[in-house]
């Protein structure tokens, strides 16, 4: 089941965006690249919904009759939901918009990792299994194996640059430091030190690139190829929102000026 | 909210968990190299290679003696005429390994190493092939390195580096003066073994040729690829032609018996071909054929995907099948007595059958 919904439609794009330029140097890492940016474009809606469901939280955090109602029913734990529920009702907010979208990108992140490892098949059993999940419309005699070179890494194995003696993971350092950028301008300002949900992100956005930077430093590099043009295009169409937070990426940066 | 603050660190340390489980990064899984003299099995089969007394399937003993992760092994192994095993890891460790089969460590019997090679840039997926005083070790980096056999050192550095620009799965062939070996980007080589350089420029297969060359008495090579088909080159001057079209993809290399080529596909069919490229007859066994066939007197053995054992007959009259279990993808190794069969996914790592394909004895390694 995952194989034939996730995998195999992933293998066989990633192979037909390979073969569209595969006289081109690292065309593997071209058609990762391109892969993420359609990737992207297809969860649009689902990130933009995310960014709108975490606004319309945060919002809420510095709201009068969310804080009066805090106070109020402290004690009363029950009613306090209640009152909560009927507050996202009448103002039409989902609670979950927020992490949804995350929840459903796991699976496209896990899906083109094993795609990204199928389809460069660095061993007889895992080239096997990959003619076999190329749909006919591939000429796959010709494609395989693939050239897994790109600049300068094998994206068939996580990455590091020799310099002095030591391996420098240089992508799973960009990985880190885009991810912290991205989750960091995402991040709404709060003036509420009781803000849950700031919170929460700041605790997000400490997690993430390292976790992140973790899968970059040991799995395929090409993964983490995904993972920057990932974040940066995150970057990119959120700065075009108008709503980038660039003050978040100072120290202390993430509060909101307090109303005199 | 609170409960939130967790919810999404939770998930991503499970989504960590399940990224890492499939990945593989650290195991390479495929099937066993297999090599045998006329009393020892040689396994090559994950973290181990193990010796397996023929006799009764008793394990006499393992290389590594304790697990390595950086080191795994699936090449064929080679045994070389100065009484050692040599193999390459899949791992991590890109180590190219000389065991001295005379000499043992008192406390686990596994062989000692006689020298180690450990200059080559990725995994040992081929076998070696020793020729005169000299290995022409292929390495996934895409390097013929050649090595000289009686230079007595313990750490090996190459004599020669013969780059081919793609990755080297499958285990060089020679006539004696030349060298011929296949890569992965589609083409077939060939070098001289003294001067290194090639007489031809590298032959298009069509498609990807993991298996190795066939070499004939008449000169000719017979080289199977994904591009379904075997072809026949002239090995003196290089000219190809193709011998046979197949209805899948090749894998295993082609097996001759006198005037006849005899090879399987990845579509489950089996060929019998003339040398004048006729076709003598097909069967289709009950699967996919990976290995090479194996020839012996009365008749030629092959195994499936599916888990079976062929005998047939000259004329493609099936002798005896035999559902051995998992999957075979290992090619078929015979000795005076035994058919030793090496399947993945079975209850047992390696099995020997009598003639009649009845199994003797099975292997399961002990953890």
């Amino acid at each position: 089941m995952w194989d034939t919904l996730i995998i195999h439609p992933f293998t066989n794009l990633l192979l037909w965006i390979y073969s569209l330029m595969v006289n081109v140097p690292g065309a593997f890492g071209w058609a990762i690249i391109l892969f993420t940016i359609l990737i992207r474009a297809v969860t649009w809606p689902l990130n933009a919904q995310q960014l709108k469901g975490a606004q319309a939280m945060q919002a809420l955090q510095n709201d009068k009759e969310w804080l009066a109602i805090q106070k109020k029913y402290a004690k009363d734990k029950e009613k306090l939901a209640q009152e909560q529920m009927r507050i996202y009702k009448e103002r039409g907010i989902n609670p979950f918009a927020s992490c949804l979208p995350t929840l459903i990108q796991f699976p496209i992140i896990i899906g083109l990792y094993q795609a990204i490892i199928r389809a460069l098949a660095t061993a007889p059993l895992s080239l096997l299994q990959l003619g076999r999940s190329l749909y006919p419309m591939l000429d796959a005699a010709a494609l395989i194996p693939l050239n897994s070179r790109f600049l300068w890494m094998d994206l068939g194995r996580p990455e590091f640059i020799p310099l002095f003696g030591f391996h420098l993971p240089t992508l799973a350092i960009i990985v880190a430091v885009t991810t912290y950028i991205q989750s960091k301008l995402t991040m709404p300002a709060s003036a509420n030190p009781n803000d849950q949900s700031a919170a929460m992100n700041n605790t997000m956005s400490i997690y993430m690139p390292l976790l992140l930077g973790y899968f970059a430093l040991t799995f395929a590099s090409g993964l983490s190829v995904y993972f920057i043009t990932s974040n940066l295009l995150g970057i990119v169409q959120y700065a075009l929102t108008g709503r980038a937070n660039w003050r978040n990426l100072l120290p202390g940066g993430n509060k909101a000026p307090t109303a005199k | 909210m609170k409960s939130k603050h967790f919810l999404l660190p939770l998930v991503v340390l499970l989504a960590a968990l399940w990224l890492s489980a499939c990945s593989g990064a650290a195991l390479v899984n495929s099937w066993p190299g297999l090599t045998s003299d006329n009393e020892t099995a040689y396994l090559a089969a994950g973290a181990h290679v193990y010796a397996i007394r023929l006799s009764d399937g008793h394990e006499l003993w393992r290389y590594p003696a304790k697990a390595n992760n950086n080191l795994q092994f699936i090449a064929p192994p080679v045994l070389a005429p100065d009484g050692t095993l040599i193999i390459g890891s899949t791992g991590a460790d890109h180590r190219l390994v000389a065991l001295d089969l005379t000499r043992l460590d008192p406390d686990t019997q596994a062989p000692l190493e006689k020298w180690t090679f450990t200059d080559a840039q990725d995994r040992w997926i081929a076998g070696v092939l020793v020729l005169d005083d000299k290995i022409f070790a292929p390495n996934t980096d895409g390097n013929v390195y050649v090595l000289d056999l009686t230079d007595g050192l313990s750490t090996k550095k190459a004599i020669e580096q013969i780059d081919l620009g793609a990755p080297l799965w499958s285990q060089p062939v020679s006539n004696g003066t030349l060298v011929f070996v296949t890569s992965m980007n589609h083409l077939l080589h060939a070098f001289d073994a003294q001067t290194y350089a090639s007489p031809w420029p590298p032959i298009d297969l069509g498609g990807a040729a993991p298996g190795s060359p066939l070499l004939g008495p008449d000169g000719s090579l017979y080289v199977g690829s994904f591009a379904s088909q075997i072809v026949r080159v002239d090995a003196a001057t290089g000219q190809a032609t193709t011998f046979a079209s197949t209805q899948g993809w090749v894998w295993g290399g082609a097996t001759l018996d006198g005037d006849t080529l005899y090879f399987g596909d990845l579509e489950g069919n089996f060929y019998a071909y003339h040398s004048d490229g006729q076709q003598a007859w097909s069967i289709q066994p009950d699967g996919p054929v990976v290995g090479s066939p194996l020839i012996l007197p009365d008749f030629i053995v092959f195994a499936t995907e599916s888990g079976s054992v062929y005998a047939v007959d000259r004329q493609g009259k099936i002798v005896w099948q035999r559902e051995v279990g998992g999957k075979i993808y290992t090619t078929p190794v015979a000795n005076n007595e035994y058919i030793l069969i090496a399947p993945m996914q079975a209850e047992f790592t390696l099995s020997a059958h009598d003639l009649n394909g009845s199994p003797v004895w099975s292997f399961t390694p002990e953890k």
